[in-house]
């Protein structure tokens, strides 16, 4: 039997709120201070609960949820329309049991229309009696109204809640840059921030008549969150999310070509305003959550232009980095994004602080820099590769068992 | 991590200063009047260069084709349009296929915007953009700035008028990135679908009356409409284009004494220009195009020997 005693750290519970200075662990589980067990000094290291992924695409489910645990992640959420779309049952079994035995856990959510094309609605209701926690369209929009407010009429019956990103369809189009005048000058097709600001009103607009419970994926305008915020304000129970990459990256400070592949994102990053937006929705909580986005990498050549690349960049392994950094260094206020906040929007909460229950644990040292793609080699795809980010997930525990990192290294922390 | 082009590739106008583009059309007078004697084709004797046109183009493949043959060099036309090939051909595979032919340059056409940036920073030899998709045509800005220039003496401190499809036309955007650099007023006018106030990021003035435009103009630059590739509802009818936009002895008669008349070619006449405007005394729609082959004899020149 082993107890080992993390000393001298910030502990923060899923809110990001410093709950003590030091936290036990024997035998996998949250424990009573004991004499005997084995001091790790952090020298001031963070100690935070597993952090939740809320989407991301998983591929190669052993390779993409050990990168998962190096970023801190003791839970993912599978995006329901990467690599395909999660519109069957048989899909859904798949994932959950390629996943059953890792200690990183996966939840399901699946798609709410047939092959996500917006027609005709899957069987929601046996995709979550197969496990999904919710429905949605990833990417993808419901570009007729009519099928969206049938689909919210139908989930609210069941209580499934809906994922949905506010986009309208024909404004987004052909567009692969936000509008501004970056796009203008760079000469790059581009998308009104009034396509979220329409596609948000509408979905906001169907859940007050049909009485579904919404949650807002991918916000990344300011118009975006000023609309979640006087809709909550309103009362309207709904949730909202964006991808680290709309709110932390700034594509005008890249070292990469303009016209680079790897710098098309969907939704577009926005400008600096809907940055700044994004980041304050964070800290105001209109954002409940952030997440990866993840994408998986399938490009093996450089040299692919913006207008005909896949968007999205892997990037479960640097989230929480990014996260902070955007968020000016705000450890507190980034584990809430990615931890309390996605679990808000799941409605299940972890108690992964609490004595008994399964280690799901993360140690960051905001001491060391992260050189990224040196460990992941799938960030070699990212706009950010090469970049220095400041902080370091040393350790992960998820459901009781280390998935990252060593015991051993901690003791060197700092 | 990005990748200079190599010395002497010329993607796009946004990039250059204006030393270079003085120096390019400096250098397109001098080899103007040198071939006009005979005494420019051994300047790239021996020397290939690739016309890779992934997108139709007869003007532009064949300016580049005359400029490279009056240097004395050879030419490979690889004109994918039309093929099957031009649908799946992205602008890997064209990289690919280009990197190991042996080609002193390579000028490439291709839908894709940022193409011929991407293809400067994937291969050694220097790249000459002569379109990529809505973004920029760097040699027609400099042929037209030398037939400016021509005419007008200096740029700097003249107003030169665009009108028309400003937000899909790469001729405009290297418009815009050169004539302001050299100092000149932009004042771009069209349709709030083909010309929106946020056309002013490229340094330009937005003019909403065409006749506004054209009154305060030393040179006014009609565009083309290419009405087959316009989506639905940027445009009611060429009629009213033509009515409220285009060019016509009526709204061209407000403008200054010597104002010019250009146009990249091919007009839609009777759409963007009447025939007595664009046949008329102030029209130098075809110097441009003979001065075009100039422009682009300094370009191929520079690109692989350097400008002397």
């Amino acid at each position: 039997m082993t107890m080992i005693r993390l000393v001298n750290a910030s502990v923060l519970d899923a809110m990001g709120q410093q709950i003590g200075e030091s936290l036990c662990i024997e035998d996998g589980r949250i424990a009573e201070a004991a004499p005997g067990a084995v001091e790790v000094d952090l020298a001031g290291a963070y100690v935070v609960p597993g952090l939740t992924d809320l989407y991301g695409a998983i591929g190669d489910v052993k390779r993409d949820l050990s990168i998962a645990a190096t970023g801190g992640f003791s839970r993912v959420v599978a995006a329901c329309d990467a690599p395909q779309p999660m519109d069957t049952v048989d899909s859904v079994h798949s994932l959950l049991g390629r996943a059953a035995d890792h200690p990183v856990e996966v939840l399901a959510t699946s798609a709410l229309t047939v092959g996500l094309r917006g027609e005709s609605l899957a069987e929601i209701g046996l995709l979550r009696d197969a496990g999904c926690v919710a429905a949605g369209q990833g990417h993808f929009g419901v570009p007729s109204s009519v099928v969206l407010i049938r689909a919210m009429s139908y989930a609210a019956r069941l209580g499934i809640p809906l994922w949905l990103r506010g986009m309208d369809a024909e404004l987004e189009a052909e567009g692969v840059v936000a509008r501004g005048d970056r796009a203008v000058q760079l000469g790059l097709p581009d998308i009104p921030q009034a396509a979220e600001e329409v596609g948000i009103h509408q979905i906001i607009a169907l859940a007050r008549t049909t009485g579904a419970q919404v949650h807002i994926t991918h916000v990344w305008t300011a118009a975006g969150v000023r609309a979640i915020a006087s809709a909550k304000a309103d009362g309207l129970p709904i949730t909202a999310s964006a991808s680290v990459w709309n709110l932390a990256f700034n594509p005008e400070r890249s070292a990469l070509s303009p016209y680079d592949g790897r710098l098309r994102f969907s939704p577009p990053i926005g400008n600096a305003n809907d940055r700044e937006a994004l980041v304050n929705g964070v800290r105001s909580g209109v954002i409940d959550a952030v997440a990866s986005d993840h994408a998986l990498s399938n490009s093996t050549v450089l040299t692919q232009a913006i207008q005909e690349a896949e968007p999205g960049s892997p990037s479960r392994s640097t989230v929480l980095l990014q996260l902070i950094e955007a968020l000016d260094g705000d450890v507190g206020a980034a584990v809430r994004a990615l931890c309390g906040g996605p679990e808000r929007v799941l409605g299940r909460a972890r108690p992964s602080m609490v004595k008994g229950e399964l280690a799901d644990v993360a140690v960051v040292d905001m001491r060391r820099h992260t050189l990224v793609g040196q460990a992941d080699k799938t960030m070699e795809f990212s706009p950010i590769t090469g970049v220095s980010l400041r902080g370091q997930v040393r350790a992960t525990w998820s459901r009781g068992t280390l998935v990252h990192g060593t015991v051993g290294s901690l003791e060197n922390i700092g | 991590m990005s990748v200079a082009p190599a010395s002497g590739s010329l993607v796009g106008i946004r990039g250059l200063d204006r030393g270079v583009i003085t120096q390019i059309l400096d250098r397109a007078a001098t080899l103007r009047d040198m071939a006009r004697r005979g005494e420019t084709t051994g300047l790239l004797a021996g020397k290939s260069i690739g016309l890779v046109f992934m997108e139709p183009s007869t003007r532009t493949r064949f300016s580049f084709e005359m400029a490279a043959r009056s240097l004395g060099a050879q030419t490979m036309v690889f004109n994918a349009a039309g093929s099957s090939t031009v649908k799946g051909e992205t602008l890997q595979d064209t990289v690919r296929t280009l990197a190991s032919i042996g080609l002193d340059a390579v000028v490439l056409r291709h839908s894709v915007v940022g193409g011929a940036h991407l293809l400067a920073q994937a291969v050694k030899i220097p790249v000459l953009n002569a379109g990529d998709g809505i973004n920029e045509h760097p040699t027609q800005a400099l042929l037209d700035a030398l037939t400016l220039r021509d005419h007008l003496g200096s740029l700097a401190g003249k107003t030169i008028a665009v009108i028309g499809d400003v937000k899909h036309s790469r001729v405009a955007r290297s418009n815009a990135y050169l004539l302001t650099k050299m100092g000149c007023r932009v004042l771009m006018c069209g349709p709030g679908t083909m010309c929106p106030p946020q056309m002013a990021a490229l340094g330009v003035e937005v003019v909403a009356s065409p006749d506004d435009a054209v009154r305060r103009a030393d040179a006014v630059m009609m565009l083309r409409i290419q009405r087959e590739r316009l989506g639905p509802g940027v445009l009611p009818s060429n009629r009213e284009f033509a009515a409220l936009f285009g060019l016509n002895s009526k709204r061209f008669s407000a403008a200054k004494p010597g104002t010019l008349v250009l146009h990249p070619a091919p007009m839609n006449r009777g759409v963007e220009i009447t025939d007595d405007v664009a046949d008329g005394t102030s029209s130098v729609v075809f110097d441009q195009v003979a001065n075009g082959v100039a422009v682009r004899m300094a370009c191929l020149e520079r690109a692989v020997v350097g400008t002397p």
